[in-house]
């Protein structure tokens, strides 16, 4: 009794104490219409065709919306289906500087989230499941969760609500709109008057807009957007919507904790500079920038110093048939208006130490030129290098670090039998020739055996017609983008490494320890607060 | 007596002589092509032997996928290659085959790309044969030097020289060849043969190209290879203790008998005796006494086992060859109803003796 009470003086106030006036001037007309009509219906015998009419109405109605309805349900289950297709549509995008790795965890991660909101979706729990988020993702870096120190913690709060603000405000129509009072005033409904306030509410509310369509059609237009966009209690789009918002923030956690445990937060942006190898390379240069890194690697007199030659356009590295680049050099080049270092490197000897040597490069190169001879066809120092190369990023050391693009190139094709013949361009795919298929045979041959991202034909013979240059330059331009992904990738593990210690960091936490009082932390992240309260009564 | 000879003149199946070719068969000169994958080994063997059955690859990708042995020639075998599967392919320990081959085999040729210096698995393998002690033969054969120009050509063909000379450190011969000339022949293939037949004599009484100054020994070419074997299966049957002294006239029988039929000449003890006496009464004596003394040494303990069986060998395989050789001779004039000179006939005896005997020694090295 109490209740319906308290229920009957809510929507007066939602109503804005109209509530009386809005019943009788819309209802009590209707009313009256309809005893009118049932009336006359009667009196002039019109009481057949009155029911078959309304049988008829209500069934030319009700009959597609329960059609319609069913077919929607249908869509429900199949949505459920395509999770993995769900999971590309979504707010947040993977980071381009990640590894295949973490674009792997990533990836986990999100299906994860979605598993854990479908347990349990309400907006209240939901920092109970972020912190799941972050155990998951710690778990899959093999570190412990919540392993970091509090700037670094204040770091993440702050990074996940920049980012989370950008997602929202990008997809959430009129977001500027809501007032938290608004969400604030839905909940205490709700905890007040439990199932049958959530539906009073609604019922105010549609009530209000009534109100608002009669004196203000304008303003029920914003109010209706603005309504949909935020209640917790409608289904259809309202849902959906809220559903994204929530993936999107725990997509959000998940994207910042790989930043964290990858080790991209203990340390400011500005603390990023030219990685160490580009470093040494510089100081042999003397170049104040840092041009995309491109890396040189082959067997023993194979043509990676002509193809140098001619990626610079100009004679430049040595070129002889016998083995002549004993040592690294770089050069500088220009692809249009990039700016690009060629490491022309020694060629693979069959020698553990060369092989060392070549990793080493390969690793710290932003894309990787392989240059085999066609004619030619021992692979095993070839394949044996690119297997460590691939073992290298596998290893659990190198979770974090992005694999350069591979580009092989094929060269001396024109060495191939029939070797009289050699009229190129050749047009590799609707091969007609002789040469053309030969070349698409060793293509295929080399592909098959080493793997590489792009595999290329070439053909440089200063005394024969070159084929395929402008290819190779097409392909490096193509590889670009995900060269410099490369390169900052490798610059922030690298200044990472340069970094402060995990022991300083705990020792900036504790001489800052007086100036930050409990309550303040405690208001800035309640979970971290607990935390970071232990570890300061702790080192006192 | 009249038994003996009657058996010599109409040879029947003899254990023996199944069992020394057996040996043979299996204890052939053998030449070991060694190199990289795509260096042309098959193309080599394909050119000396003219074999068909020799598969060679397109350049770009591994072609003998297992080793391959090619006895040559193909009917009554007197010497055989083994091309194994190319170094430096992906995936391939050659450390097991190089072990099992250098075990069967005489002499190594070694085939290098002159274009490509990146030999390390060439040297290693070689290194590891040169440690076994085996094979003291080497032949460096530079494959597809057209391809570069003639300045680097030389450059780089120095440049293989030298690595391989650093691992072996013993003197080899080198020549230099290209398998895929633009008019389909092959560049300096007779030198090839030449240096070949240096370290494995036998290849050429094989493969001899050279004009023939008469119709007589252009016949003896063509049956040639048929002395050759017998020759091979008489050192062979030395070379099993106790079976020379049986089975070396009978060897050398079955090719008289043999060689007759060829040359449409009637075989029986007339033509048996006018042959041995064409070359000299002193000759009948000399063959059966040395025989003698030969299988004698054999039977000494330990001596005989190993020296005398070795030498034993080496002499059943040149006159072997020897008595083919004035056979042939002899038979070609007896057919014409012309008569022979005892000097024609010694002179030319000696001669193939010389051959065979180089041809024969060297296997025993």
């Amino acid at each position: 009794m109490n209740k319906i009470k308290n229920l009957f003086l809510l929507l007066t106030e939602l109503s804005g104490g109209r509530w009386g006036i809005a019943v009788i001037s819309a209802v009590f007309p209707i009313l009256v219409m309809v005893g009118f009509g049932v009336f006359l219906a009667i009196k002039y015998d019109y009481i057949l065709v009155l029911s078959v009419t309304i049988a008829v109405s209500t069934l030319a109605i009700s009959l597609p919306l329960f059609l319609l309805s069913r077919s929607v349900h249908k869509r429900d289950n199949n949505k459920s289906i395509s999770e993995e297709q769900q999971l590309q549509d979504d707010f947040v995008e993977a980071a381009v500087d990640w590894s295949q790795n973490e674009v792997d965890i990533w990836q986990k991660s999100k299906i994860n989230s979605r598993h854990l909101l479908r347990q349990n979706s309400d907006w209240n729990q939901l920092d109970q499941v972020g912190l799941e988020v972050m155990e998951f993702v710690a778990e899959a870096f093999g570190k412990k969760a919540l392993d970091f120190s509090i700037p670094e913690g204040l770091q993440l709060l702050e990074e996940i609500s920049r980012r989370y603000k950008l997602v929202v405000r990008q997809y959430i129509p009129a977001i500027e709109m809501l007032k938290v009072s608004y969400l604030k005033a839905g909940y205490s409904a709700y905890d007040r008057y439990g199932e049958v306030g959530e539906k009073a509410i609604k019922i105010a509310i549609w009530a209000n807009h009534a109100k608002n369509l009669y004196i203000n059609p304008a303003k029920f237009a914003t109010d209706f957007i603005k309504e949909q966009s935020t209640s917790g209690m409608t289904k259809g789009i309202v849902d959906n919507m809220q559903d994204k918002a929530k993936h999107a923030l725990l997509d959000e956690i998940a994207s910042v904790a790989i930043d964290l445990y990858s080790g991209r937060f203990s340390f400011e942006e500005d603390e990023v500079i030219a990685s160490a190898i580009s470093g040494q390379d510089l100081h042999k240069m003397a170049t104040p920038l840092e041009p995309i890194r491109m890396v040189v690697i082959g067997q023993t007199s194979v043509g990676k110093s002509s193809i140098v030659n001619v990626l610079k356009n100009e004679l430049v590295a040595e070129v002889d048939v016998l083995p002549s680049t004993d040592r690294k050099t770089v050069y500088a080049a220009m692809l249009d208006e990039i700016e690009i270092h060629i490491v022309d490197l020694q060629g693979l000897d069959g020698d553990q130490k060369t092989q060392q040597l070549m990793l080493a490069e390969m690793t710290d190169a932003d894309l990787v030129i392989w240059v085999l001879k066609a004619n030619q066809p021992a692979r095993e120092l070839d394949k044996n290098l690119k297997t460590k190369f691939d073992d290298y990023y596998s290893h659990a050391k190198h979770i974090s670090r992005k694999k350069a693009a591979v580009i092989c190139i094929v060269n001396q094709v024109d060495k191939l039998k029939p070797i009289t013949e050699w009229q190129p361009p050749y047009d590799l795919i609707q091969a007609t020739s002789a040469k053309a298929k030969i070349i698409n045979q060793a293509l295929a041959y080399n592909q098959k055996i080493l793997m590489p991202d792009h595999i290329l034909a070439l053909s440089i013979d200063p005394d024969k017609q070159s084929f395929g240059i402008e290819q190779l330059k097409q392909t490096i331009r193509q590889e670009i983008a995900n060269a410099n992904n490369v390169q900052r990738n490798r610059q922030r593990l690298e200044a990472k490494g340069r970094g402060i210690t995990i022991k300083k960091q705990f020792q900036r936490v504790l001489n800052s320890g007086k100036s930050i009082t409990p309550q303040l932390l405690k208001t800035a992240a309640p979970k971290l607060s607990k935390l970071a309260i232990k570890k300061l009564k702790k080192m006192e | 007596m009249f038994n003996q000879i009657k058996a010599f003149i109409n040879p029947s199946k003899n254990p023996d002589l199944a069992q020394a070719q057996a040996f043979q068969h299996n204890h052939l000169p053998t030449l070991w092509l060694l190199g990289k994958t795509g260096a042309g080994k098959s193309s080599l063997i394909q050119t000396v032997t003219g074999l068909s059955s020799v598969e060679v690859g397109n350049g770009f990708e591994p072609c003998t996928m297992t080793a391959s042995v090619y006895d040559f020639p193909q009917q009554k075998a007197v010497m055989r290659f083994l091309d194994t599967r190319g170094l430096g392919e992906v995936d391939y320990d050659p450390t097991e085959d190089l072990a099992e081959i250098g075990e069967s085999s005489n002499a190594v040729i070694v085939v290098l790309k002159a274009d490509d210096p990146e030999q390390s698995a060439v040297l290693s393998a070689l290194a590891q044969i040169k440690k076994n002690k085996k094979i003291k033969h080497l032949l460096l054969v530079h494959s597809a030097v057209l391809l570069s120009k003639e300045s680097d050509r030389t450059r780089q063909i120095a440049f293989n020289e030298q690595q391989i000379q650093q691992i072996w450190k013993r003197d080899f011969s080198t020549v230099n060849v290209d398998f895929e000339c633009e008019d389909g022949s092959v560049y300096n293939e007779q030198l090839l043969i030449k240096e070949i037949t240096k370290i494995l004599p036998i290849i050429g009484l094989i493969i001899d190209h050279k004009e023939h100054s008469s119709i007589e020994s252009d016949n003896f070419n063509s049956v040639q290879n048929e002395v050759l074997w017998y020759s091979g299966s008489a050192a062979a049957s030395d070379l099993i203790p106790a079976v020379g002294l049986v089975s070396v006239p009978a060897i050398q029988a079955k090719m008289l008998h043999s060689l007759a039929k060829q040359y449409d000449v009637d075989w029986n003890k007339r033509s048996f005796s006018e042959l041995i006496a064409s070359l000299g009464s002193s000759f009948a004596l000399q063959y059966s006494a040395k025989l003698g003394a030969r299988q004698l040494m054999k039977l000494i303990p330990f001596y005989g086992q190993t020296v005398g069986a070795v030498a034993a060998a080496s002499m059943s395989f040149a006159t072997t060859y020897g008595l083919g050789r004035v056979a042939c001779y002899y038979f070609y004039h007896k057919n014409k109803g012309e008569s022979v000179s005892e000097q024609k006939m010694q002179a030319l005896y000696k001669n193939a003796f010389k051959k065979g005997k180089a041809a024969a020694d060297y296997e025993q090295d």
